[in-house]
């Protein structure tokens, strides 16, 4: 670099109207072009999609309910996710649950909890408690919680190991690209429909979820669509 | 050259410790620079809605609203001989007779209509393997996957010290037992002490199907023996 710099930069034989420096400019400003380029494309790799906007999304919740203490077979309680979530597979919206669901349990438990008073106020009252919502995908997208669920795609496929979170957060991207992943090789993502809350379920080997895929593809005629009209409307 | 190169690499560095990378966690609503049409001014499930006095997108549905995806065509719907299923068959959803008692077994007929008619209702291996899933996610938390009552409610309430720990019934007592099958739908669907119903969660061929879980757990505990295959027996002995 030194080299090519002086050789650039080596005296003039003729009398030249422009200082020195400037026969290197074009090749100065060629490497500073490549070295901005590349940094803007990491740039916009790294921070202009949803795996840096939407992920990591994790607000405060107005009842700071644990999902690693009541969710999931290895958590204190093991309630199964539709014991709350119990339109999911019934219906294209997962609901959260009415405040008479926690009420089932928490008016004989801990019913005076001051981390429950809300909860409280809100069964006496009738008001709603302002769950926020974390997990968007565009008003324009028609995902249907229960043909999925129904079909073998474990809640955790979309909202990551939720049965672990204190405070729940988005953990995967929900990007088009993301879905098309699966749409495209449902195979490698399908399980037995009574493993879809079990959140840990792992098939015993890659070769054995392509093996039970391939069947459950096959067996329930599952045939994502790819076509914009499948989610779009 | 190396001004532009060290000013690019401050900037680079102020960006990372501004944004981070990727997996960040944040309590920020997400940004969107163009959100395009993410956002429509629609009513939405369970969204929050300032025109009703509720606060609420949802509305309660007219008396007489026919559920969506039952089925029916709109002609069929709107025609002048058209009734539900749950006034052509009302027991279904009560578990109660004419009489306003109790059925005493399941009942006969289902919601399910064919030619304007419901059709004959039977207790099969799909409707106890649905009463088992759902027992097991609804009822198992307090009455136990044995219907016992030892659920995790009752270990729970003991360690927080509360009161449910003598409230949760065993279904494997002589009274439980004694109950009509519809006294049980009715509880399943409309709670009974300490108990909330499970009537909004709850579908009515799940709540019959609930019912019939129940009387095989009940069985399965106090089995008669010639009920007990063979092969079981050997291994009992």
């Amino acid at each position: 670099m030194r080299k090519l710099l002086d050789f650039l930069n080596r005296p003039a034989t003729r009398g030249n109207f422009f200082a020195r420096a400037v026969n290197a400019a074009p090749l100065q400003i060629l490497i500073c072009l490549l070295i901005t380029a590349v940094v803007v494309a990491a740039a916009v790799n790294e921070y202009a999609t949803n795996k840096y906007l939407n992920v990591g999304y994790t607000p405060d919740q107005p009842v700071a309910f644990d999902h690693s203490f009541h969710a999931g077979p290895d958590s204190v309680l093991g309630l199964d996710c539709r014991y709350c979530h119990n339109y999911v597979d019934k219906s294209s919206h997962s609901n959260v649950p009415t405040t008479g669901t926690c009420w089932n349990c928490h008016s004989q438990v801990k019913s005076d909890s001051p981390a429950l008073a809300l909860v409280k106020k809100s069964m006496e009252t009738g008001e709603a408690i302002r769950w926020v919502k974390v997990h968007k995908v565009p008003d324009y997208v028609y995902f249907n919680h229960a043909v999925h669920v129904n079909r073998g795609v474990s809640c955790v496929e979309c909202h990551g190991r939720i049965d672990q979170q204190v405070v729940v957060g988005q953990q995967k991207s929900l990007n088009m690209s993301f879905c098309l992943d699966c749409h495209r090789n449902p195979e490698q993502f399908l399980r037995p429909v009574d493993k879809v809350t079990d959140l840990a379920y792992k098939a015993a080997s890659p070769a054995a979820q392509t093996a039970d895929g391939t069947k459950f593809v096959h067996d329930w005629k599952v045939n994502p669509p790819q076509s914009c009209s499948g989610c779009h409307r | 050259m190396t001004r532009y190169l060290a000013f690019l690499a401050v900037a680079v560095v102020a960006t990372i410790s501004f944004l981070g990378f990727q997996g960040k966690t944040s309590k920020d609503t997400p940004v969107y620079v163009f959100d395009d049409m993410d956002y429509q001014n629609k009513y939405k499930a369970q969204g929050e809605n300032a025109l009703f006095a509720d606060g609420r997108d949802a509305r309660p549905p007219v008396a007489g609203t026919v559920a969506r995806g039952t089925g029916l065509e709109p002609a069929q719907v709107f025609s002048d001989d058209f009734r539900r299923a749950e006034s052509l068959n009302p027991s279904f959803v009560t578990g109660k007779d004419a009489k306003a008692a109790f059925l005493a077994g399941f009942p006969e007929k289902s919601l399910k209509l064919t030619k304007g008619q419901p059709q004959p209702y039977a207790i099969d291996a799909d409707v106890l393997a649905l009463g088992q899933a759902k027992y097991q996610i609804y009822c198992a938390v307090c009455h136990g996957d044995a219907g016992d009552g030892n659920g995790i409610m009752k270990v729970r309430s003991a360690i927080e010290g509360d009161v449910a720990i003598v409230t949760i019934a065993s279904l494997q007592t002589p009274l439980i037992r004694s109950y009509p099958n519809g006294q049980l739908y009715d509880v399943v669907t409309n709670g009974k002490n300490t108990m909330m119903g499970y009537g909004d969660k709850l579908s009515p061929e799940e709540r019959w199907a609930v019912v019939a879980y129940v009387r095989a757990l009940q069985l399965s505990q106090n089995c008669p023996p010639e009920l007990v295959p063979a092969a079981v027996k050997a291994q009992i002995k």
